[in-house]
């Protein structure tokens, strides 16, 4: 059966989807495994720039499913993780140049390379939507506190559980803790009281995520980074791993802050593959 | 100051994260199921008039909800019921207070006739040795009205004042 294939989607746009695709692809990786990270977003792509591989990108996904190029000519290696690849997106091409059995069949095709596919779903619920689920095992639902990336989730819900899929897991990303101290931010409990499904990680807002896309290095690598630490939390979750929920807290006071830096488990304890 | 505010503001008003929580599950209802507002208030009007066919309903107390656990959306209807309380021994002593808050035109004893003539004939008498009760206005004779039709509430000496402290057993309900 081979590795396993899980799609990061969200229904609204901007609420991280590529931000928690390259994050996750990256982490799992740094945790040993063969990665590669998918870029479905037809005619809008970016997980090639937030991974800072847009400069070696020669085919895409589909020159591969059209049979212009095999699939290993279209993976980008990763500049520091030896395992981690890129399948990028077309960027002249629109959505309707993939059809769901094109798309199915790159994943069968995938899942044979790769331990973990991790497919970077366009916004929307229209073809790109479809094209992204099709062949996944798991998907992830990234969402933010707040009433219409919820609604709009609680949407995509319906919709993957339609298509077949088992019940998606949640992410909660750029969570503000001061704000819901305050009571201006839903909390984790009301985002999973409203939506009704697992939870597989919660991600504080983190200035440290712009600063990680502009240097084109995804936040897991670092350990300063809260969010960078929330997502890599996430993927030890992802592979299995028994990760107690961190509360989220506001920015970290100086004496935990030392208490981190002296922390004897390194952030991603690498470790062998299988 | 910022404590203090944020103390006395959450107690008065729910926080803009309560909203944005309570305004989700009712616009999810609506994307799920289709359900508008509208069409909810006229189920909720239906669902009243079949079930007060068979039994007094307390409407300031309805609430209908749709609501999910589990991702199974449910429909929950809370019902309080008006009991019919016939306890003589009770209202045998509020006469007292009754008239003097001036409530004769809904206090209507007379229909106490309906269930046991007898004994409200009795407690009538009693009543009107009663001291305070030297106020009340002919009518509440039984003799001079005849047996009208009445609700549960009226036949409780108490249905002036508000129906929460006047039922004083906990309302029935029913969920559907």
């Amino acid at each position: 059966m081979g590795g396993r294939v899980i799609t990061v989607t969200s229904g609204k746009g901007g609420v991280g989807k590529t931000t928690t695709t390259a994050n996750l692809g990256t982490a799992i990786a740094m945790l040993g495994y063969k990665v590669a990270v998918v870029d479905s977003d037809i005619g809008l792509r970016n997980l090639d720039s937030v991974m800072g591989l847009e400069n070696r990108i020669v085919y895409d996904l589909i020159d591969v499913v059209e049979g212009q190029c095999r699939l290993r000519q279209a993976l980008i290696k990763d500049k520091r993780q030896p395992e981690l690849y890129l399948l990028p997106a077309a960027q002249t091409r629109d959505k309707s140049a993939l059809s769901t059995s094109q798309m199915e069949q790159l994943t069968m095709q995938m899942r044979q390379e790769f331990d973990f596919v991790v497919i970077d779903s366009p916004a929307g619920i229209e073809q790109g939507f479809r094209n992204a689920i099709v062949g996944a095992d798991e998907v992830l639902i990234v969402t933010n506190a707040e009433m219409s990336s919820v609604r709009d989730a609680d949407r995509i819900i319906g919709l993957v559980e339609a298509a077949g899929k088992p019940e998606p897991r949640l992410l909660i990303n750029r969570l503000r803790a001061d704000m819901v101290r305050r009571g201006d931010m839903m909390d984790v409990a009301d985002v999973l009281e409203v939506l009704g499904i697992d939870l597989l990680g919660v991600v504080p807002e983190d200035e440290f995520i712009i600063v990680a896309t502009n240097r084109g290095e995804p936040a897991v690598y670092d350990r300063r980074s809260r969010a960078g630490r929330a997502f890599c939390n996430a993927a030890q979750r992802l592979v299995g791993e028994d990760v107690p929920l961190v509360e989220i807290e506001g920015p970290a006071g100086f004496l935990e802050r030392l208490r981190r830096l002296m922390s004897p488990t390194p952030m991603v304890a690498r470790r062998a593959r299988g | 100051m910022g404590i203090f505010s944020a103390l006395f503001s959450r107690k008065s008003q729910p926080s803009s994260s309560d909203l944005a929580r309570e305004r989700l599950k009712v616009v999810l209802v609506n994307d799920r199921l289709k359900l508008s507002p509208a069409v909810l208030e006229q189920l909720k009007q239906e669902l009243l008039e079949v079930i007060s066919r068979r039994l007094e309903i307390d409407e300031q107390g309805v609430q209908i909800i749709v609501t999910r656990s589990d991702r199974l959306d449910k429909l929950i209807a809370d019902v309080p019921l008006r009991r019919p309380r016939m306890r003589f021994e009770d209202s045998a002593v509020e006469p007292a207070v009754k008239p003097a808050t001036g409530v004769s035109s809904t206090y209507r004893p007379q229909e106490f006739i309906q269930t046991g003539a007898g004994e409200a004939k009795e407690r009538e008498e009693e009543t009107q040795q009663a001291p305070a009760d030297e106020s009340h206005s002919p009518l509440s004779s039984p003799a001079e009205k005849g047996v009208t039709e009445i609700t549960a509430g009226e036949l409780h000496p108490s249905v002036s004042s508000p129906p929460e402290r006047g039922n004083a057993d906990m309302p029935a309900q029913i969920h559907l």
